[in-house]
């Protein structure tokens, strides 16, 4: 594990050296904070709570959700272009596997765009509707739950990607996905608005254990539903590593790289 | 008799293509019913490379030599026959062998651009499971041998190519790799820092024995660091041996050079084609199948009177150019 461990720290270091990309993508969802803020100011009109939320605790929500989901790295880009366009042979030839280095690069490219965002966003929700009832208390478990949103989140992308063995261009894919994230998933809005046979649905697919589940955590923390939340995630992450392993499996045999 | 460290036999790869018609209606025909054709990348090689042998192993473009290292580095698997490579069947136990080969990319650096080498040499060391005191020493043996000490700690960025290559190949020999795949280790670099490169080659082949497999397209890699050069060409190895016996098999020419005291004025022999020629000197080419040299030298001599004279045999660029055109 301290190979993957050491993958993902040079990779963060080297991330640095962009810190503008992180800076100027946050900005931009600062952008769109600003306008959600000023869509459920008017939605919250005359309303203190809409199932269970103030407005603080939706506007940091939907922080929370954001810069989960916008700090995806481009793991489908890379791999597609490495298995289409020949480079996987330079990560072949070292002994790792290539799901795990790419599991480590994710990682550390999310972490510094999660802090990034949030930390920006957290300024202006911050100005724009205040504080809520945080639980300091919270932050291990929650710190917890982001990471395994990140795994779950790279595993299912990759086992996506993956699919780069037998088509050529896998974007169209992740782009349902990312719709799927954004909607079911729970980015744009907590599950509790949506029709309750909806929202039953999607309480228990694997997208709303990446955006929902440690949102909702993160702003009405409940232990109770914590374990629940981590199960699911380590169950999701097992199922879903699984499928990518085994798409890999499968497809590393029909690699097919001409020229030289 | 020396062990084998790389044993191919009738290795094949075919790749499956998939072929489409120009225009909006290839397209959607491509999409109903595709037209998959296959090509034969390398067509039924056997080879045994020794332990400690540095051979050049080249082709031109689309020869089947990249696809060829692929498949003794086990990123590819074969569609027919076998290899063993440091005793291991390379695609099924691609991760172990991993730990006992090298490998340098000349067109693809695998150093990390904004970090200094340093940074990338200690992800290494992690990566190959090194001891970490073990690591410590073999590092301080090859910074020295590799004349890096001033430059580890730079941004890779900022430093030259020559000195680049340098640390890719210091970062691909810190696992002790019993066999080095390199591939254009020279691409890019002016003519001292390829002399030195090919140098340190040299160096640690004859210290640690590493044997080496080169594919380059600089025949001055080649002609330097090889004594061993296997040719692949439409999938096939064309020609497998000593670099001396593919000069005597293929260098039906010689060149002389030469200067006159008298103005030029050409000669007559069938086998005798002059390349270049100046009021005083020429440049003669002689097929030595269809006229002994000595002959062209003894006529020369006789009609004119000779300042000097040089016998040369052709480039070996012209050698390899001559054997990839053939079918």
């Amino acid at each position: 594990m301290r190979k993957y461990f050491e993958i993902g720290k040079i990779n963060f270091l080297n991330y640095i050296n962009y810190f503008g990309e992180f800076f100027f993508k946050a900005l931009f969802i600062l952008l769109i904070l600003f306008i959600f803020v000023n869509i459920w100011k008017a939605a919250y009109a005359g309303k203190a709570v809409i199932e269970g939320f103030t407005i603080a605790m939706m506007m940091w929500y939907l922080l929370f959700t954001e810069s989960i989901v916008t700090s995806t790295s481009s793991v489908i880009k890379e791999v597609n272009k490495e298995i289409q366009g020949g480079d996987i042979v330079y990560q072949l030839n070292k002994p790792y596997h290539y799901i795990l280095y790419h599991l480590s690069r994710a990682l550390s490219y999310r972490a510094i765009g999660f802090v990034v965002t949030f930390s920006m966003g957290a300024i202006l929700v911050w100005i724009m509707v205040g504080g809520f009832n945080f639980n300091l208390l919270s932050i291990p478990a929650i710190i917890i739950i982001i990471a395994l949103a990140l795994i779950l989140d790279f595993f299912m992308i990759m086992s996506i990607a993956l699919l780069a063995f037998w088509f050529e261009d896998t974007n169209s894919f992740r782009w349902v996905y990312d719709k799927f994230l954004f909607t079911i998933g729970g980015m744009l809005i907590p599950l509790e608005i949506f029709p309750k046979w909806l929202s039953n649905i999607s309480g228990v697919l694997p997208f709303s254990f990446v955006a929902y589940y440690p949102a909702k955590m993160f702003v009405n923390f409940n232990v109770n539903e914590l374990l629940r939340v981590i199960i699911y995630q380590i169950g999701y992450i097992f199922i879903f590593a699984v499928l990518a392993f085994t798409i890999y499996h499968f497809g590393s045999r029909r690699l097919n790289i001409n020229g030289g | 008799m020396e062990e084998s460290i790389i044993e191919v036999k009738n290795l094949r790869k075919i790749f499956k293509t998939k072929h489409k018609e120009a225009g909006f209606l290839g397209s959607i025909k491509s999409i109903i019913r595709p037209d998959i054709r296959e090509v034969i990348a390398v067509d039924d090689i056997s080879f045994k490379i020794k332990k400690g042998e540095i051979v050049a192993f080249i082709g031109p473009n689309g020869a089947g030599k990249s696809t060829t290292i692929k498949m003794l580095t086990g990123i590819l698997y074969p569609t027919s026959g076998n290899a063993v490579v440091s005793g291991l069947i390379p695609w099924n136990k691609r991760k172990k062998l991993a730990y006992n080969i090298g490998s340098i990319f000349g067109q693809k650096p695998q150093l990390w651009y904004h970090l200094p080498a340093i940074d990338t040499f200690n992800l290494f060391s992690h990566i190959y499971d090194l001891d970490q005191k073990e690591y410590k020493e073999r590092l301080n043996y090859l910074v020295g041998l590799f004349e890096l000490k001033e430059i580890i700690n730079t941004p890779v960025r900022k430093l030259s190519l020559g000195q680049r290559m340098k640390c890719e190949i210091v970062a691909s020999l810190l696992n002790k790799p019993k066999i080095l795949f390199l591939d254009e280790p020279t691409i890019g670099l002016d003519i001292i820092a390829k002399q030195k490169i090919r140098e340190l080659i040299k160096e640690l082949n004859q210290k640690e024995k590493v044997t080496i497999l080169l594919t380059s397209h600089d025949t001055q890699d080649i002609e330097r660091l090889c004594k061993r050069i296997i040719i692949i060409n439409h999938g096939k190895i064309v020609y497998d041996g000593d670099i001396d016996r593919l000069n005597k098999k293929y260098l039906k020419n010689k060149i002389i050079s030469i200067k006159f005291e008298d103005p030029f004025k050409g000669i007559d022999l069938n086998g005798v084609k002059i390349i270049s020629s100046e009021k005083y000197s020429a440049d003669i080419e002689v097929n030595t199948e269809k006229i002994p040299i000595k002959k062209v030298i003894d006529s020369l001599i006789k009609k004119y009177n000779v300042l000097d004279i040089t016998i040369s045999n052709t480039p070996i660029e012209e050698v390899i150019a001559n054997i990839y055109k053939q079918k």
